[in-house]
């Protein structure tokens, strides 16, 4: 070997080795800085109702390194342009997408299409077939029957269930009539517009109510309205947590809310896509869900649920 | 084992010694510098490591002792409320007759910042006074809640509740506070009668969440908490987690460590735990230091000392290999040098450089190859002074013999009174003297020599009555070359003596000379009794003359091979082809060069 070659040798040796340390001490710190960027997209994303689901995003987000980009998706968007702003953001170079399915059915295609092109995780509702993403939510079907167990027997009941596009809504109302009889049901409503005159024409002693959304709407037509005499020798029972549901109960006029681990389902969304991105891990998961009264709403346990923390 | 180790070693020491002068100092200063830097690193990993932990256990004192007075701070402002509250409006006046909500507005207001409310009970639970609000909510009933039993129950202390909602009064909808109840058993004058009640001064939870989250930067590996004495969470930076179920705390063991740090295993992890109590309220802070953040840190220290220490190394290695080149260089040169020496070239340029000691080295050395060439030239000159002398005493052989067959024969004719025969034989003789003098020069020309050996013939012919004939074919290009005087007439002299005694007048010599591929041949052929190979060989080795036993000039083709060879290099000189019965042919092989050419070359020294 001449000595030209033998120093080029070691000369590359050298900075081989210097990559290589330079790789693993800056590597180390980079690997702990590593982000991620997932986009969630919900319908009507600035609720109230998604606030503690937010909050558990955000948790997780910190924890994982994850930036969270919130798209909204309306219930009137058509299903084109639903399935676009997936599109956008698949090709944005989102890491992954969290979905809360606004029509089941609609996006059961698409949604099972794209589960193996992108990780995605479907919050609250699921679609109808099988897909290659993770589905985090609280047991619909358990919360739906949570709540005919706490209502009287032989009462009147009257529903609005919400949208059956989601499925979730479906669950529910599939496990609140497991322990209730068909006749006990006067009628079935997917939203509060012809409520009232349902209640006039219909009387009912127990509404349910088993969607957030329109248990907010119907908390806002009853005070627009000045309809709390209408219900006042109603029972009611919801699904959902607000601030609003929270003061009502607060005050008596609702009587129950069967509260799901908002916090636990947005943390676990983002986990979940951070597993399906990491390991390729996918794996459902359920978070638990409260039964809420008047009674126990300033129980130590209930009302870190409910209050959030810090006013 | 013991001794592959042995084994080992003595091959590496073997092959250690072989290496060359720059590897070893090469590699022992790199062994020893690689030795010093492994150690020192090795050393200040160490160092670093600890005092990181030193650093952490400070750093930890520090948020410590900072939140627990901010906490202080705060509670004992909470304190003061309370006893302002009691000791200047509560105690002060009749509560039948007055009103002490006035005070408390003004104490409210004062410090609403960090207040949410303060109220007065009686022991009933009946509302004395409250500010901001008082609006008592329908379904509020304060003897079931904590902060009014515990007061209740132990008089004469003041009370600090969990963190709870306020559900006592009524604020805007919607609006629910996060409080921690302040409460105290106070006595009231009612009316000239003490009763009993209790005072609750509801602190803004905000204050001490804020108090404690400015100290919690967003890191899972240490985080600081509170709980009250009996383990019960006041504050966590996870506590949404904590709610949620999807973390744990160890808050409950650490309910039961005393003040200081404590190392703990929880969910599998080893944690170092700092634990403080806050005064006024048994409550704890809990510094908790994952131990997995040194070993990240620890690993990156490790890393970078590796990075500084193989840096240090290969900059050593590559200095090292400077050093020792610069050292050793001139050493090798020298080596070269003797090298070159030993391959017995004395002309080789000594290598004479480097330090002092090693240019005095080569000074000497090339003195001694000087005086070594000198010396080697010496011995070469006077080998060829002797090698010279020894031709010159084989020239002189020849003489004393060609003078004796003449004279005789010369003798013989003039007692016969042959005289122009005689005259004739001395003319030939003169001739031949002449010839043989040549002013003492060896090489003298073919012509010359040709003539010479005419002239020896003429004399020999007469001698031998015409035994035999002789005829001459030289080519006249060939003349002028030079050759070694007297070289034809021995091998004639051999010819006559083997070849034509024994012939009776029909013998024949022919003399043939002629250029043939770049060199000059002269053949002397006879038609005589011929030899054998053994005889042929024993003419040139010089052993022919003993083992034939015949006379002759007593010098032979051997010393005619010999000189031809010693003057003109080893591929000139005699060869012999003889055929028993048929004759000898004995051929001078000469090169093709002249007098004058011959004198230049050889500069003048070869005579």
């Amino acid at each position: 070997m001449t000595k030209s070659m033998r120093n080029t040798l070691l000369g590359g040796m050298f900075i081989l080795l210097m990559a290589f340390l330079l790789y693993r001490f800056w590597g180390m710190e980079m690997t702990d800085k590593r982000s991620y960027r997932i986009s969630v997209i919900l319908e009507d994303a600035s609720s109230e109702r998604w606030k503690l689901f937010k909050e558990g995003m955000e948790q997780a987000a910190t924890e994982y390194h994850v930036e969270l980009e919130i798209c909204n998706i309306n219930e009137e968007d058509e299903i084109s342009v639903q399935e676009e702003i997936i599109a956008v953001q698949r090709e944005n170079r989102a890491d992954g997408i969290i979905l809360d399915c606004a029509d089941s059915s609609a996006l059961n295609d698409y949604v099972r299409e794209n589960s193996s092109i992108i990780p995605m995780v479907l919050v609250e509702n699921d679609i109808n077939d099988s897909f290659s993403g993770s589905y985090v939510s609280a047991n619909n079907r358990e919360m739906g029957k949570g709540i005919s167990e706490c209502i009287q027997k032989e009462s009147k009941i009257g529903i609005i269930s919400g949208y059956t596009s989601r499925n979730s809504n479906l669950d529910r109302l599939a496990g609140f009539k497991e322990n209730i009889s068909e006749e006990q049901i006067k009628w079935v409503l997917q939203d509060t517009s012809e409520l009232a005159d349902y209640v006039k024409r219909y009387p009912v002693d127990t509404l349910v109510i088993l969607e957030n959304v329109v248990a907010d709407e119907f908390i806002e037509q009853m005070q627009e309205k000045n309809q709390e005499g209408l219900y006042r020798n109603t029972e009611i029972w919801v699904i959902g947590n607000s601030n609003k549901l929270v003061y009502f109960l607060d005050k008596g006029m609702i009587n129950g809310m069967v509260v799901p681990n908002e916090f636990g389902m947005g943390y676990k969304a983002v986990e979940s896509v951070v597993n399906i991105i990491h390991d390729n891990q996918v794996r459902d998961e359920e978070v638990s869900y409260t039964v809420i009264t008047r009674e126990n709403m300033y129980d130590s346990d209930i009302q870190r649920i409910i209050f959030p923390i810090v006013q | 084992m013991k001794r592959k180790f042995k084994g080992f070693m003595k091959h590496l020491i073997a092959y250690y010694s072989k290496r060359s002068l720059t590897l070893v100092i090469s590699m022992s200063f790199t062994l020893v510098a690689v030795l010093c830097v492994g150690i020192s690193s090795v050393v200040l990993a160490g160092y670093f490591s600890e005092k990181m932990e030193e650093e952490n256990a400070l750093n930890v004192n520090r948020v410590i002792s900072q939140v627990n007075n901010s906490i202080e701070t705060y509670v004992r402002g909470m304190m003061r409320i309370s006893d302002s509250i009691y000791y200047t409006a509560i105690k002060d006046i009749d509560i039948s007759k007055d009103s002490i909500a006035k005070e408390l507005n003004v104490l409210y207001e004062a410090n609403k910042d960090n207040l949410v409310s303060i109220a007065c009970y009686t022991k009933d639970g009946k509302l004395v006074a409250a500010t901001p609000v008082a609006t008592v909510k329908e379904n509020a009933d304060v003897t079931k809640q904590g902060w009014f039993v515990t007061a209740m129950n132990r008089v004469e202390n003041l009370h600090f509740s969990r963190p709870h909602v306020q559900n006592l009064f009524d604020y805007n909808p919607y609006r629910y506070y996060w409080v921690i109840s302040l409460s105290r058993a106070v006595i009231f004058n009612d009316n000239g009668q003490n009763e009993g009640g209790v005072l609750v001064v509801d602190m803004n939870y905000s204050g001490i969440e804020q108090v404690l989250r400015r100290m919690n930067l967003d890191d899972n590996k240490e985080y600081v908490y509170l709980m009250d004495g009996d383990g019960n969470i006041i504050y966590h930076p996870k506590h949404k987690l904590i709610n949620a179920g999807i973390m744990e705390e160890n808050n409950l063991s650490a309910a039961g460590y005393e003040d200081g740090s404590h190392d703990e295993e929880f969910q599998g992890e080893e944690r170092i735990v700092t634990v403080k109590t806050v005064g006024y309220t048994g409550w704890k802070i809990v510094y908790v230091v994952k131990r997995s953040s040194f070993e990240v840190a620890n690993t990156q220290i490790q890393w970078f000392v590796l990075f500084v220490v193989l840096i240090t190394m290969i900059l050593l290695v590559f200095v090292n290999q400077f050093i020792s080149l610069k050292v050793a260089k001139p050493i090798e040169d020298l080596d070269e040098s003797v090298k070159e020496l030993e391959k017995g070239n004395l002309d080789v340029d000594i290598y004479i450089g480097g330090t002092h000691e090693i240019k005095h080295l080569g000074q000497t050395l090339n003195t001694v190859v000087a005086r070594l060439r000198q010396l080697m030239e010496d011995v070469v000159r006077e080998q060829e002074e002797k090698r010279k002398s020894e031709l010159d005493a084989l020239q002189s052989q020849i003489n004393p013999h060609f003078l004796y067959n003449p004279l005789d024969a010369i003798v013989w004719m003039i007692e016969s009174e042959r005289y122009e025969e005689a005259i004739f034989m001395i003319t030939q003789l003169a001739s031949l003297f002449r010839i043989s003098l040549s002013k003492g020069r060896n090489v003298i020309s073919i012509e010359d020599e040709l003539t010479h050996a005419q002239n020896y013939m003429n004399i020999q012919k007469v001698r031998y009555r015409n035994k035999f004939q002789v005829e001459y074919h030289i080519e006249d290009s060939i003349r002028q070359y030079c050759t070694v005087k007297l070289v034809i007439q021995p091998i004639l002299e051999n010819a006559i003596y083997y070849g034509m005694e024994a012939m009776d007048g029909d013998g024949l010599i022919q003399v043939k000379g002629f250029e043939d591929n770049g060199k000059i041949q002269i053949h002397v052929i006879d038609n005589g009794l011929g030899m054998s190979s053994e005889q042929v060989e024993g003419l040139l080795s010089g052993t022919a003359k003993q083992a034939s036993g015949k006379k002759g000039s007593g010098v032979g083709l051997c010393n005619v091979h010999q000189r031809i060879r010693l003057r003109f290099g080893e591929e000139y000189g005699l060869k012999i082809t003889s055929v028993p019965d048929e004759g000898t042919d004995v051929c001078i092989c000469l090169p093709m060069l002249t007098c004058e050419e011959y004198y230049g070359k050889a500069g003048g020294k070869n005579d």
